[in-house]
């Protein structure tokens, strides 16, 4: 039998636009309801082309040990405190306090897609008023503070660093974390993202790619139910919507987690990272159905042996037909139930498949399969979806995908853990 | 995930562009002519800011690399992503590495940018404020995405391996080569190309640093750099007064040493030994008991003592506590016998080109290694406590098998490597 040298999963936490915690998420999450709303972040001109956005409701920190005044006022990115909040539940979870001998030995993976870059905004506005930036405008904008203050928070005093594969970037902080631990470099691995995207600049840019979603019909379905806007593998679907996000797991080596008696949640079977070589947004058959395959075969197992696919349906016209398509690839015609999380959650860019990550590890122990809402199915697209409605199943290993910008992929199997 | 293969690691080739030129060998031949390639600021015009001294590429120009057409420059706007596909073209040719169907797939890009396209992101605001919201970039996003330096060097060049970015600000280099090197060991790849690629030379980046008082200005007409910005960076100096922003990049192309045996590609140096630690305690003061473990845990994964490290290339960036905290934490490390192995800061010579920076002096290591010469610390004056320590004031010939390198981010993110000259067994 081969050596394997699995990760344990001992503690996770979200907050995402279906709810502030973890819980209200998942209650929302197995009732297939959405989190995408009316854009309130930021006053909407008539002309704006983007009028939709999942945003966290209830954001307040001031209820976390870690939070002051002061320190509110210099780290007012969302994504400091929002990645300090998760991190803090996670911990609080797996009932992992770290002592002097655990600080050394654990890591910090976590990052960001697009990180502080409403603090960089800001300084730009005051600066063309006039006015100085505000003096922690840098470091609230140096992407990996995200991990440093994780660090500051918590002790860790091992590897601390971000790595970056714009909508892959959850699903490669863990892979990243995990090879840590894998290779004895650290015991214990803090791994996650975050991104709170729903900036008036960043909107529209996306708009301008045609990647947001923008319609303004008033024959479309989100016309009168902005939530209808995200709608992964339906035949109208037209782009994704931006939502707001973070959320954090805590690894360990089999060994740590053993002889500090956490509970094993769930396990990293496999990983597969691998880079398209095609196009800078158009997502590449091949080399995403290679990423699957690699994942697989770092689990050592087959095809058959996947409970349950969760997507990266984006929502995009292409995006969607082509993970399908290589879904089909590695499944054959009959593949194992499928759902997009991103119909309920929106697009939390890097955070999206960290969240995913941990609402299938969520969902193995719950033994439910959560479900592609607004589902109007794509005739092109012929996979098992769990359509519209959570489903019982059992799952015992679990396929995760993303597939970011730049044709960055990374897949994960995930193993289920004590219920 | 499979337990890992503990493969060694070696260095095949390197491409570095800094302000001393592009291009690795005109960057060495000034370099080992104990020149600077710093200057007066030419890149926007600071009005009456006392920061005045930076690093510009002299002679980079994306047009000419051949990667990119013309009307694509026109789109792809963020500088890092050209040089950093540049480089990446031009490690793989030194190498003599063929991206194949079969090399292709085991061929990877691990390499960072702190502060990656925030010169496209200027454009965009000057766009909109001459010409109006409708005519933003539809590429300003992905010129934006950190890891479209790896993504485009995948694209440009078809290699399908990993492809992603690590960000550790001014250690990104050192923790995107030390990723990449156990992504080879664990067996996820066979080779990676690793590094990291800065142009940070903005306004707004530049009155930022400025105004956290991190940046070198002279403090008057006596300053030895206020008629000659040569002079300015001049770390662990008695005088030294904070960093030199500076462009730069590198690209270190790793393979495994089968992998380079099997594909004939040169084997310049080994690494050894890594290791990374976190603070845990100040966004900027650096903390001396994890960085003395950082350095004591590369050390010790090389398997060697401090004794048997010849050549330190420093993190010295010319800032008053951080370099004094780097030599405080040499001294406990390696004790007495720190004032036998020579130092040296390249930032002296390049300035400080954040994410890059760590890339650049790993090259610049292996390059000492592989000629046997060390590389100076320009402008030494040291303070008389460090005054017996051998900080190498002109570059000079010395046969070395071992050298360190370190790297020291803001965030408390700390990397460490330990390269060799290449031995059988």
């Amino acid at each position: 039998m081969e050596t394997r040298n699995d990760a344990v999963v001992v503690g996770y936490d979200a907050m995402t636009p279906l709810g502030f915690t973890l819980e209200e998420t998942w209650k929302n999450a197995e009732a297939g309801r959405s989190g995408v709303r009316g854009i309130t972040r930021f006053p909407l001109s008539r002309d704006y082309p983007v009028r939709v956005a999942g945003e966290v409701p209830d954001l307040d920190f001031s209820r976390f040990p870690f939070w002051n005044e002061r320190d509110q006022a210099n780290w007012f990115s969302p994504v400091i405190f929002g990645a300090m909040a998760v991190v803090h539940r996670a911990l609080a979870m797996a009932g992992l306090e770290l002592g002097e001998q655990d600080k050394p030995r654990t890591a910090v993976v976590f990052s960001s897609a697009i990180g502080g870059l409403d603090a960089m905004i800001d300084a730009e506005k005051r600066h063309a008023s006039g006015r100085t930036p505000h003096p922690f405008t840098n470091p609230n904008g140096c992407l990996n503070l995200v991990a440093g203050k994780v660090s500051m928070m918590t002790g860790a005093t091992g590897p601390c660093f971000s790595p970056v594969a714009a909508c892959a970037t959850g699903n490669v902080s863990i892979a990243l974390g995990s090879q840590l631990l894998g290779l004895g470099l650290a015991e214990i691995a803090i791994c996650g993202a975050v991104d709170f995207p729903v900036l008036p600049s960043l909107v529209a840019s996306f708009a301008a790619m045609n990647g947001a979603f923008q319609s303004q019909r008033t024959d479309d379905r989100a016309a009168t139910d902005p939530a209808l806007a995200s709608r992964p593998f339906s035949r109208d679907r037209k782009g994704f919507v931006l939502s707001e996000g973070s959320a954090a797991l805590i690894l360990a080596s089999a060994e740590a987690a053993k002889s500090r008696g956490l509970r094993r949640l769930g396990t990293i079977r496999g990983v597969g990272m691998n880079g398209d070589a095609s196009h800078y947004v158009q997502p590449h058959e091949p080399t995403i159905t290679r990423c699957m395959a690699l994942a697989l075969e770092d689990a050592g197992i087959e095809p058959e042996d996947i409970d349950y696919v969760s997507a990266h349906a984006a929502s995009t016209r292409l995006g969607d037909l082509v993970e399908s398509r290589a879904i089909h690839a590695i499944f054959g015609a009959k593949t194992p139930p499928v759902g997009a999380l991103k119909s309920q959650l929106g697009h939390t860019m890097g955070a999206s498949s960290a969240i995913e990550a941990v609402l299938a590890i969520e969902g193995m122990r719950r033994g439910i399969a959560l479900p592609t809402i607004h589902l109007d199915s794509d005739p092109e697209i012929d996979i098992n979806h769990v359509a519209n409605e959570a489903a019982r199943i059992d799952q015992e290993l679990v396929l995760s995908n993303s597939f970011g910008f730049g044709g960055a992929n990374c897949c994960i199997v995930f193993e289920r853990g004590e219920s | 995930m499979r337990q890992p293969e503990n493969r060694r690691v070696v260095i095949s080739a390197y491409e570095v562009s800094t302000p001393l030129g592009h291009g690795l060998d005109r960057t060495w031949e000034r370099a080992a002519k104990n020149e600077s390639g710093l200057g007066w600021i030419t890149r926007f015009d600071p009005g009456d800011y006392p920061v005045r001294v930076v690093g510009e590429i002299p002679d980079y120009d994306p047009a000419k690399g051949g990667l990119f057409k013309e009307r694509e420059l026109g789109f792809w706007n963020a500088r890092f992503i050209h040089l950093a596909v540049d480089l990446c073209r031009d490690a793989l040719r030194k190498a003599g590495l063929e991206v194949t169907a079969e090399t292709g797939p085991r061929i990877g890009a691990m390499m960072g940018s702190a502060i990656g396209g925030s010169d496209a992101y200027e454009e965009a605001l000057r766009t909109i404020a001459e010409r109006g919201a409708g005519r933003v970039s539809p590429f300003l996003l992905p010129n934006l995405c950190v890891n479209l330096s790896a993504g485009m060097a995948s694209i440009k060049l078809g290699f399908t391996g990993p492809v992603l970015s690590v960000v550790s600000a001014c250690a990104t280099g050192g923790h995107a080569v030390a990723e990449a090197a156990w992504t080879i060991q664990r067996g996820a790849a066979d080779a990676m190309l690793a590094g990291g690629v800065e142009f940070p030379l903005l306004p707004a980046i530049l009155y930022g640093f400025g105004n956290m008082r991190t940046l070198f200005r002279p403090r008057d007409e006596s300053d030895r750099a206020w008629t000659d910005p040569a002079r300015a960076s001049r770390p662990y100096s008695v005088d030294r007064r904070g960093f030199v922003l500076a462009e730069g990049g590198a690209i270190l192309l790793l393979a495994e040493l089968g992998f380079a045996r099997r594909h004939k590609l040169p084997i310049i140096a080994e690494i050894t030994g890594a290791a990374m630690t976190s603070d845990a305690s100040h966004f900027t003061q650096p903390r001396k008991e994890t960085i003395v473990r950082c350095i004591r845990g590369a050390i010790e994964d090389a398997g060697v003592g401090p004794g048997d490290i010849q050549h330190i290339n420093g993190h010295g960036t010319s800032t008053t506590v951080g370099d004094e905290v780097e030599l405080e934490c040499l001294a406990e490390v390696f004790g007495p016998g720190l004032r036998s192995i020579p130092i040296t800061s390249n930032k002296s010579q390049v300035g400080h080109s954040l994410a890059a920076s760590a890339a650049i002096e790993l090259a610049l290591s292996a390059e000492c290694l592989r000629r046997g010469r060390l590389l100076p610390t320009i402008n030494i004056e040291p303070e008389d406590r460090w005054a017996h320590l051998d900080f190498v004031p002109v570059a000079r010939e010395a046969a070395i098998d071992r050298v360190l390198s370190s790297s020291f981010g803001f965030g408390g993110t700390n990397c460490c490597v330990v390269l060799e000259r290449f031995k059988e067994s």
